[in-house]
């Protein structure tokens, strides 16, 4: 379209509201406007359009409006510049921590990642007896184990030292669940372990029994003693 | 000139000096100043009332908060116009789907008037009104800056130029084209009537 009339018609909107001040323009619209009759049409299409733009304004605020506006502003600022203040307050209130805060924050912080990566039970006595079993438990569960230092753990005299009869048991029970799961898992390393400790156990729980017949066989009269020694020998035991 | 003399009839740079020095009343007559105009020239650019008052306000903040960046190089007015001409096209960009929904409800406000024909001359007058809200808001959040400022306010396309940093060749032909869709868009509409 500016390319047909040689963009003149780039200026008609100004030329229809006489704001060209360009005499050369104006004379080469006049002229366009007398020949071209789609030029005239293009100048009566855009005018009419521009008249109607004219003659209808906006919908108006009603005339409180600007009355009202100044204090409104002076609100808002007021208002942004208690919230300025404020943070401002903030931030000088700490200006003179912070040399301090931040060399103690990074010691904190390391502080606290070695509570949390390497935190250990104190080794006192109780806790003592509680690894002991858990390290054998933990022996025990995991197939994989070195047998040396599973038979090291177990000729430990503090086993013996720190626990009831009803301990013990609980123990071999334990083992011996252990050690049918271990024969379903078809690990017969782990299984011919688990049985010489067994066997170390049983030795053990068998010296005290003997100690409770020889408390038993003492208690007896005489009569009684003599026919049980009759009956060892002659069953030559 | 002494701050305590300044009045409504001062100079922007009277008053600009004034106000740098700590005269809050130098700040309030610059509002009384350019309120109407600073309101007009948004309200052109959004159509809503309440967005052109929320933006109003917000340009006379960013003036009270930068005052101090303005250097006198250009004229006061064209500095003030380029906040609101910036502000305005920084909320047609945010508020692009709202606005575009916002036609559409006022497209159906517009046909149930268009039923009600109680007085003529004040249905015509407030058709042709909505019929101008919705042919600026078809105008692209530049070429509408553009229409605004030389249909409306007179500005010079130099002027124009120093407020949105364009060339004044680009100018004229925007000015043109916008002319030229709101005229199609018009029709358009009358068509669809």
């Amino acid at each position: 379209m500016s390319n047909k009339y040689k963009n003149i018609d780039l200026y008609l909107p100004d030329y229809i509201r006489n704001k060209l001040t360009d005499n050369n323009l104006i004379n080469k619209i006049k002229n366009e406007l007398e020949l071209n009759h789609s030029f005239k049409a293009e100048y009566d299409n855009l005018k009419s359009t521009m008249d109607f733009m004219d003659t209808i304004s906006l919908s108006k605020p009603s005339e409180l409006y600007f009355n009202s506006l100044i204090p409104k502003i002076n609100e808002k600022i007021d208002l942004r510049t208690a919230n300025k203040s404020i943070f401002k307050f903030f931030i000088s209130s700490f200006e003179n921590y912070w040399k301090y805060l931040l060399p103690v924050i990074p010691v904190i912080l390391i502080i606290l990642i070695y509570k949390i990566d390497f935190k250990q039970p104190l080794n006192t006595g109780d806790n003592q007896n509680q690894n002991n079993i858990n390290k054998q438990e933990s022996l025990i569960t995991d197939s994989s184990f070195n047998s040396d230092i599973k038979k090291e753990e177990f000729s430990d005299n503090t086993y013996k030292d720190y626990h009831t009869e009803n301990d013990v048991f609980l123990s071999l029970d334990s083992i011996k669940s252990k050690k049918n799961e271990s024969r379903i898992s078809g690990n017969n390393h782990a299984v011919s372990i688990e049985e010489n400790e067994l066997e170390n156990i049983d030795i053990f729980v068998k010296d005290e029994e003997e100690m409770n017949e020889e408390k038993e066989f003492l208690e007896m009269n005489e009569e009684n003693q003599n026919e049980i020694l009759n009956n060892l020998k002659n069953e030559k035991l | 000139m002494n701050e305590n003399n300044i009045n409504i009839d001062s100079d922007d740079f009277d008053l600009i000096k004034s106000f740098k020095k700590g005269n809050k009343n130098a700040f309030n007559l610059i509002v009384l100043r350019y309120q109407k105009k600073i309101y007009w020239v948004i309200r052109k650019m959004v159509i809503d009332h309440d967005d052109a008052d929320d933006l109003t306000q917000d340009v006379f903040i960013k003036i009270y908060n930068t005052i101090n960046d303005f250097r006198g190089d250009s004229k006061f007015f064209t500095y003030i116009y380029k906040i609101a001409v910036n502000f305005s096209l920084n909320h047609i960009k945010s508020k692009k789907i709202l606005i575009s929904r916002k036609a559409d409800f006022e497209t159906e406000v517009y046909k149930l008037k268009s039923e009600d024909k109680s007085s003529d001359e004040v249905f015509e007058t407030e058709n042709n009104q909505k019929l101008i809200e919705k042919a600026i808001l078809s105008l692209p959040g530049q070429q509408r800056a553009v229409f605004n400022l030389r249909f409306y306010d007179n500005l010079s396309y130099e002027e124009i130029s120093d407020i949105l940093n364009t060339s004044v060749g680009g100018l004229k032909a925007n000015y043109f084209h916008a002319i030229k869709k709101i005229e199609n868009f018009i029709k358009k509409e009358k068509i669809n009537l």
